[in-house]
């Protein structure tokens, strides 16, 4: 069957598609192409123009210097002779020119979509830092990393996955510091994936898991190119995918997610402090709720006296128990806490504040839940918000949920068994290979100059200052 | 760069689209945590809700006085917190009512006169909480071996309670009017705590009671009345005494106030103080800030005797001087430092010598002997308990240093302009 049938039939006479049939003499053609998608004065000067100027030779000539000479097209352009191919291409927003009488047919690569401009990175923010963020088109993404490592060493890897969708993937890793062995497995996990379509990153997120029973994240998503590119250069690789500001960097311990792009930015003194804040708060956001539900039920005794007399008389016309007490504040600050993220920007702090202030104040004043518990909720709502990525805070969240449970039940027992069991877990999990409370345990002294601190930088680089 | 689309992407069409399949992995993770939840549901029958207690269905008492009737009976009086008359934060105004209440109960032990308290209660009583144990006077002379025989039974209470003793019911302690705190049991602690008694927990008087000998110092507490000119009523004050003396879980007799400071010194336990002394020959008087009183006691044997040498060392500064003695020299500075250490020594010396005489071992000075010279122990144990007495010996010297004048300020120096100096 001819080609351009076999197009037409699959096309259905789609509107979006532009086909323009040609015949300036010597031979004719069909160029079709996406509409909106096609860079029109790249089609008009590089193809057109060509096409329909009177050269010298025929018409076998000249299909002979568009396919195997390469010489036609003052251009760069790819010829496939399947039919599927062809229509990948198309439907990828490239050139398709078809040629009556052949079997093969060329591709140009004049793709414009519609996208956005590299903005202000918004849900990693720094203050000394570079601000770019990751934008939804995979190659501009590709770009913003390449400006950060010039080195040939960076290797990338095109997949097209979803048999439907077909977003692109691309592998990225740095030759020689990233573990091939690593790679080979990536590597073949990415191309065992059957689906339909990827619904973003997070997709990859949970096939690449091994371990879907986890709340804890194993791969980093981070909206910066800076810090996928520092990621590359520390052996690790990243998986930047269509269509997603957001991209996958892997393997990410415990550690990762605590770390955050300021530290980078900032003297090392101050790097080092946030960071040590980080992981107490990190720890206080887990345990603050449920350690005051078991102490005031179970253990008043461990309460100092004049903070129990407070403690006592606030909780006295409380109608609650303290658990019930603690869900209410819980679930009502997650609600608040959700329904500020659909809430247009305008208006979301004063809801925000509106919702805090009365919610918490009124139910106090009305002997609904006790000021400490109002205290223990809002410290541990906000505490919870220095972890620096977001995903680790989703894991604390839901956490803190169980242990909350547990500690009701069981006291302080049940709370240090719950802590254990998460410990227990922590270690036993891994992030590709590597285990995921490292450079704690296992103890590697060498990685410790940036982990819950940051040597300054002429001690972990080994240069000295000339 | 390597492009892989041909491949992969002929792939994904050729085969029909599934979703991802996840293995035998995941089956186990589930089957095992299936397990673990079985596990722990099973051990939530053992342990748990049962012993929950809200924090409104609880009571805390926070200070136990005991005292013995003419009947013989055990009387207890419990002080609890009551949270409800407490006003908490900014608007909080003090309320007319008191925020604690006094329960007594009666029985013939400890055990029977706290559960007719709590019988009549409408909260559970928690003990967690409590801080101060006074015991009245005739509870204390007829014996404490039941209240220390409660105290190691009970775990409820903390070994870090504080012990006082009242010359008189104790239930009357509860009668003070808190001017300073707002519970009675803080005005006591407080007076522990901060040393201006020597401070005896529960702890150190069963480390007294398993040393054999029973035998002990407890400080006292004192109630009198006050007219103080701010208050409109007469104000009930409960200030520091000296301390009883224990001896086989008996109070014998009483140290004074200046004896039980003489405890305090020997025993560490001096919080930072003021001492005025006089100088010898009517040389006027001189009042030095102690700080830093460490004692260090050792013993060493002199034929049949075990000498326990008490040295006070410390540092001193002048606070006030009524005297000709010329500070500027050192010879003045060595007589009021020789004046003071006399007078530190004397104190600690009347407080051994006391409870010598009443062959009461309230510092357990006997274990120096038990312990180094074990063979002289086992003669003195078998004997009577004066024996202990008379084969030991007690001497107590001070070493405070005089660290300065304590002129911070010259007269001279402060004079504003235009001043004298014109």
């Amino acid at each position: 069957m001819e080609l351009t049938q076999w197009l037409n039939d699959r096309l259905h006479g789609r509107p979006d598609i532009v086909s323009q049939r040609i015949d300036p003499g010597s031979f004719a053609c069909t160029i079709y192409y996406l509409m909106d998608a096609v860079d029109l004065e790249m089609l008009h000067a590089h193809v057109l123009k060509p096409l329909l100027a009177s050269g010298p030779g025929g018409g076998g000539e000249r299909l002979r210097d568009i396919t195997e000479r390469h010489t036609f097209f003052p251009t760069a352009y790819s010829l496939t002779w399947s039919p599927e191919a062809a229509l990948d291409g198309l439907l990828n927003g490239q050139v398709l020119l078809c040629m009556e009488g052949q079997t093969v047919c060329v591709l140009f690569p004049f793709q414009q979509q519609a996208k956005r401009t590299v903005s202000v990175s918004e849900n990693e923010k720094t203050i000394r830092g570079p601000k770019e963020s990751f934008i939804e088109d995979v190659w501009t993404n590709l770009s913003l990393i390449r400006q950060r490592m010039k080195s040939d060493k960076l290797t990338v890897e095109q997949y097209v996955l979803g048999s439907e969708s077909r977003t692109t993937v691309l592998l990225l890793y740095m030759k020689g510091r990233c573990e091939e062995r690593l790679v080979q497995s990536v590597r073949s996990k990415l191309q065992a994936i059957r689906t339909d379509r990827v619904a973003g990153s997070a997709f990859l997120e949970e096939v690449l898991d091994d371990r879907l029973v986890s709340p804890f994240p194993t791969m980093l998503n981070t909206e910066r190119p800076d810090v996928i590119a520092s990621s590359l250069f520390e052996g690790r690789f990243a998986l930047l995918t269509d269509g997603t500001p957001s991209n996958l960097v892997a393997p990410a311990t415990l550690l990762s997610f605590m770390q955050s792009a300021e530290d980078y930015y900032q003297r090392y003194f101050y790097s080092s402090w946030v960071r040590i804040l980080r992981y107490v708060f990190f720890g206080l956001s887990l345990i603050l709720p449920s350690a005051y539900v078991a102490i005031t039920t179970f253990h008043p005794e461990m309460l100092p006296y004049n903070l129990l007399v407070s403690i006592a008389s606030s909780r006295d016309i409380v109608p609650f128990p303290a658990i019930l007490e603690a869900l209410i504040m819980e679930v009502t600050f997650e609600v608040m806490r959700e329904a500020g993220q659909r809430i247009p920007t305008t208006i979301g702090q004063t809801i925000s504040i509106v919702g805090a202030i009365v919610i918490g104040d009124a139910a106090v004043q009305a002997g609904i839940v006790s000021a400490p518990m109002v205290i223990i909720v809002a410290l541990t709502g906000i505490s919870s918000f220095i972890v620096p990525h977001f995903s680790m805070t989703l894991t604390v969240r839901f956490l803190r949920f169980v242990l909350l449970f547990i500690s009701a039940v069981f006291g302080l027992l049940g709370l240090l068994i719950g802590v254990f069991f998460i410990y227990i877990h922590l270690l036993s999990m891994d992030s590709f290979g590597t285990p995921y409370l490292s450079p704690f345990i296992p103890f590697k002294a060498k990685e410790m100059r940036d982990a819950a601190g940051r040597f300054p930088w002429t001690r972990w680089l080994g240069g000295k200052r000339s | 760069m390597r492009r892989r689309s041909a491949d992969t992407g002929r792939d994904a069409i050729s085969r029909p689209a599934q979703p991802h399949v996840r293995g035998a992995g995941f089956r186990a993770a589930l089957r095992r945590s299936l397990k673990l939840a079985l596990a722990v549901s099973l051990a939530a029958g053992l342990t748990g809700c049962w012993s929950k207690q809200e924090l409104n269905d609880r009571t805390f008492v926070s200070t136990l006085l005991i005292d013995l009737n003419e009947q013989g009976e055990t009387e207890v009086s419990t002080l609890f917190i009551l949270p409800n008359r407490i006003s908490i934060g900014l608007n909080a105004a003090p309320g007319s009512q008191k925020p604690y209440v006094l329960m007594t109960g009666k029985g013939r032990d400890i055990a029977e006169a706290f559960q007719r308290i709590q019988r009549d209660l409408p909260r559970n009583i928690s003990w967690g909480q409590m801080r101060a144990i006074i015991i009245g006077d005739r509870y204390a002379r007829a014996g404490l071996a039941p209240i220390f025989d409660y105290l190691i039974r009970a775990t409820d209470f903390r070994l870090r309670v504080y012990m006082f003793y009242y010359d008189g019911v104790a239930r009357e302690l509860a009668r003070l009017t808190p001017i300073f705190e707002r519970f009675p049991t803080e005005v006591w602690r407080e007076s522990a705590h901060s040393r201006r008694l020597p401070p005896v927990s529960i702890r150190d008087l069963l480390y007294a009671q398993w040393n054999n000998l029973g035998d002990a110092y407890i400080p006292e507490l004192t109630l009198r009345e006050l007219r103080l000119l701010t208050e409109d009523k007469l104000v009930e004050w409960s200030g520091a005494g000296g301390a009883a003396i224990m001896r086989d879980n008996k109070v014998i007799g009483k140290f004074t106030e200046e004896e039980a400071m003489g405890i305090s010194f020997m025993e560490g336990r001096t919080a930072e103080m003021a001492l005025t002394s006089a100088l010898p020959e009517g040389g006027g008087l001189f009042s030095v800030r102690l700080v830093d009183l460490r004692p260090r006691t050792t013993a060493y044997r002199r034929g049949s005797k075990v000498v326990v040498r008490v040295s006070i060392f410390g540092k001193a500064d002048i606070v006030s001087i009524q005297s000709n003695t010329d500070l500027g020299k050192l010879a003045g500075m060595r007589t009021i430092e020789q004046a003071l250490n006399a007078r530190i020594a004397r104190i600690g010396q009347s407080a051994a010598d006391k409870a010598e005489a009443v062959q009461a071992d309230v510092f357990q000075w006997s274990e120096f002997m038990r312990y180094k010279y074990p063979s002289l122990w086992r003669q003195v144990r078998a004997g009577p308990r004066v024996q202990l007495f008379t084969q030991m010996e007690t001497i107590v010297d001070a070493h405070v240093e005089l660290r300065s004048t304590g002129v911070g300020r010259s007269s001279k120096q402060s004079q504003p302009k235009g001043g004298l100096r014109q």
